[in-house]
């Protein structure tokens, strides 16, 4: 961090005029290098325009961030930003809500929670039907019925959402073959589609228990769904899946979001032996920081 | 800066410079003619920052002289070291910058002797950034819009920004950045609103 902190310093001295010159010949050399030093930069100087039009600045640092900040028309066009910004933000036309993380502490609905429902909600109709109406649902029809999504004789004032309302409701993981899978009573002898996990790349840490995820046994691939919200402008992502005891498990960069049904996402497909039970962090590289997800993995043995 | 139809950056030429030039320019940042065009437009729009940093008011024109003179050597068989091409680059806008800084310095003086706004805020009837402003921060998520008013409120804005690096769980830098990469979007915003 200090290093960091010592950027601060370095970058304001540099923005004033105040660094030797031998110091600003390796900083921009450093600048034109590192992205990340670059924003940083421009995020300071921004805050000296903002300063400076709030009237903060003494004098003489007044009159450097005026020569040097904005002398030309782009610079002009800052100031005048960050005046219009503190006038905006003293005199909001709404009073500011209190600020929540960009991205969703948790995706909700979680597509394997949907899944969890959407079961739940066709094994209640399923029951249901039966019980209520045991002579008019043959019990060689139930599975056709269910995988074709028809209605199913429900009684007068317990209507249970059929498949298809649930599916209209809830916003579902582009996994047909899961879905077809989930519906169906009956085992199959065919590979398992991946096991999907959405974690949302939350930045507030601390405040929620690590998610544990039960895979279930035979799953041979995982599927880590994150939710990009408030990253859409990111074209291109690293990511790493890490654990205390092994190190990085699984780790690939140039990944680029999907649009899933539910939103934009970072799809990562893991092979389901690189997780065995245990702890683990999916680490994103977003640019500027690294956000980063702990979940828990119970591999499931029958 | 443009983009071609694969919303990938699309290099210009700077002016002055051949297409000789330009396309050996490329090919000594990158093999791939797409890759080197990203990499041209990130060195030139940092380029358009240092010069303006250091206070020149016309950078995108020091900018080109920088390119121009680079691709100058390279003709005469200078090579850009692939570990770092920006260091070159840095070296002549050094000369660059030198060579015209008494043009700066004269600039300067102009710029001194007034015209320049003052740190007092015009009322927001004169301001004709503001309306353009409110109308692009009606435009952000809400959530954005949020952060970045709070975090330029004037009242005990320091620690209203430490306040809001610990409710957002990350460092101070971070938010820095978060905050800037919304401004630039208001900055765009405003500029297009404002029909520039």
């Amino acid at each position: 961090m200090d290093w960091k902190l010592q950027n601060d310093e370095l970058l304001r001295n540099y923005l004033l005029g105040d660094l030797p010159e031998d110091e600003v010949d390796r900083l921009e050399r450093q600048l034109l290098k590192d992205d990340e030093l670059f924003k940083l930069g421009e995020a300071i100087e921004a805050e000296l325009l903002a300063a400076y039009a709030r009237g903060e600045l003494d004098a003489a640092q007044g009159e450097r961030v005026l020569h040097r900040l904005a002398s030309s028309a782009a610079g002009q066009a800052r100031l005048a930003l960050a005046r219009s910004l503190n006038t905006a933000a003293s005199n909001p036309q709404t009073v500011p809500a209190p600020v929540v993380p960009l991205r969703r502490a948790a995706p909700a609905p979680r597509p394997v929670i949907r899944w969890a429902a959407l079961a739940a909600g066709i094994l209640i109709a399923v029951v249901g039907a039966l019980w209520l109406a045991p002579q008019a649902v043959r019990q060689s029809g139930v599975r056709s019925k269910i995988a074709d999504n028809i209605s199913i004789p429900v009684k007068q004032n317990a209507p249970i959402p059929r498949s298809q309302d649930v599916e209209k409701t809830l916003p579902q993981p582009d996994h047909s073959t899961q879905q077809n899978e989930r519906a169906s009573t009956k085992p199959t002898a065919e590979a398992k589609p991946p096991f999907v996990i959405a974690l949302s790349l939350a930045t507030l840490r601390g405040a929620e228990e690590i998610e544990k995820f039960p895979i279930p046994a035979g799953t041979s691939t995982v599927e880590i769904q994150l939710d990009l919200e408030g990253l859409e402008d990111l074209k291109s992502f690293h990511a790493a899946v890490r654990s205390k005891d092994r190190g990085t498990v699984w780790e690939k960069g140039g990944l680029a979001p999907k649009r899933l049904k539910w939103g934009s996402a970072l799809v990562l497909k893991i092979p389901a032996e690189d997780l065995p039970s245990g702890r683990y962090e999916v680490a994103v590289d977003a640019g500027t920081e690294e956000l980063i997800h702990p979940f828990e993995v119970v591999r499931e043995t029958r | 800066m443009t983009r071609a139809e694969n919303g990938l950056p699309r290099a210009i030429k700077p002016p002055g410079l051949t297409c000789e030039g330009f396309e050996a320019l490329l090919a000594q940042l990158d093999s791939d003619r797409e890759r080197a065009g990203e990499r041209y437009e990130i060195i030139r729009r940092k380029l358009v920052r240092l010069f303006e940093w250091r206070g020149c008011d016309t950078p995108e024109d020091l900018t080109d002289e920088t390119f121009n003179r680079v691709a100058r050597k390279l003709a005469e068989g200078t090579e850009l070291r692939s570990s770092d091409p920006y260091g070159y680059f840095c070296g002549v806008a050094h000369l660059v910058y030198k060579e015209v800084l008494r043009r700066c310095s004269r600039e300067r003086r102009a710029v001194e002797a007034g015209g320049w706004p003052s740190p007092e805020s015009p009322s927001e009837a004169e301001d004709p950034h503001l309306a353009c402003l409110r109308r692009c921060l009606d435009g952000l998520p809400r959530d954005q819009r949020d952060l970045v008013l709070r975090y330029h409120q004037e009242e005990g804005h320091i620690q209203n920004r430490q306040t809001l690096a610990r409710e957002l769980g990350i460092p101070l830098n971070a938010l820095r950045i978060r905050v800037h990469r919304i401004r630039r979007k208001l900055e765009t915003c405003v500029h297009e609103g404002l029909g520039h």
